[in-house]
């Protein structure tokens, strides 16, 4: 579904929430980026944020439930801007709330974890995060490198 | 997903080509671990590794980890630009012996 006014496009996914649909979200975010303009690197980054984000909710948004949920993606192009909405409908849950891994541990003290998240902040130039009629919503904007129009 | 694997005298040298995502990282971590209980010596050749996400992080260190606990040796070699900012975010460009070559990779085993 794209909708279009003005300078803004606006482009929605939604798919169950399983990994056999990780590439269908990745593929849709890569062509989108692309399309938008923006450089190869930043493309490369936003991916891998928005599987790290997926698996995320793939894995914890509805645990314990018998029926798969629901993961919906939308994407904003705006002049100068691209932004990827993550939205569940799983139990409130902040994921950036979480304390980030000590990247500076010896490799006996690194427990495996917690990195998909650090590598969402740290990759991606705004995260943030917001419970919205009583859905978790995930919000990546690449700001940089976006070409206008 | 695509591994190429050589051995090179004793040591066994393993290629991930493209991606490694939460979708392949079972098929690779099964493959390194065996490559490091058969061999003790242990590259993983990252030329054609345009990819790698936490779930990919995560065999690495698994790797490391029961590399560390068997007395074998891993190396990584010829990391390229997107893992290496990966590795450089996550703390294991400390963590890991990464080498510019396959052959100097091999050469630091002694």
């Amino acid at each position: 579904m794209m909708s279009e006014n003005s300078n803004t496009k606006i482009t929605r996914l939604c798919l169950p929430a399983e990994l056999d649909h990780l590439s269908a979200f990745l593929d849709h975010i890569r062509e989108i980026a692309q399309t938008a303009g923006l450089a190869e690197a930043q493309v490369s980054r936003l991916e891998l944020a928005v599987e790290e984000a997926l698996v995320n909710v793939f894995n914890y948004a509805y645990e314990g439930r018998t029926r798969a949920g629901a993961v919906f993606c939308q994407v904003t192009v705006q002049a100068g801007a691209l932004t990827v909405d993550i939205v569940d409908d799983g139990p409130p849950f902040d994921p950036l709330a979480r304390t980030d891994p000590d990247t500076n541990l010896e490799l006996d003290q690194r427990q495996p974890g917690g990195l998909g998240i650090l590598l969402i902040k740290r990759l991606i130039d705004e995260v943030s995060y917001r419970r919205e009629d009583g859905r978790n919503v995930l919000s990546l904007r690449i700001t940089q490198a976006v070409h206008e129009g | 997903m695509d591994i190429q694997e050589q051995r090179q005298g004793e040591v066994i040298v393993l290629g991930p080509v493209g991606r490694l995502d939460s979708l392949n990282c079972r098929e690779f971590e099964s493959h390194l671990l065996s490559a490091l209980n058969d061999s003790g010596k242990v590259v993983v050749d990252c030329t054609a590794l345009a990819y790698i996400s936490s779930a990919g992080l995560r065999v690495l260190l698994v790797a490391a980890k029961q590399a560390r606990a068997t007395q074998s040796q891993l190396s990584l070699a010829a990391l390229q630009d997107n893992p290496r900012e990966v590795f450089d975010i996550s703390g294991f460009s400390a963590i890991f012996s990464i080498h510019p070559t396959v052959e100097a990779a091999i050469a630091s085993f002694g």
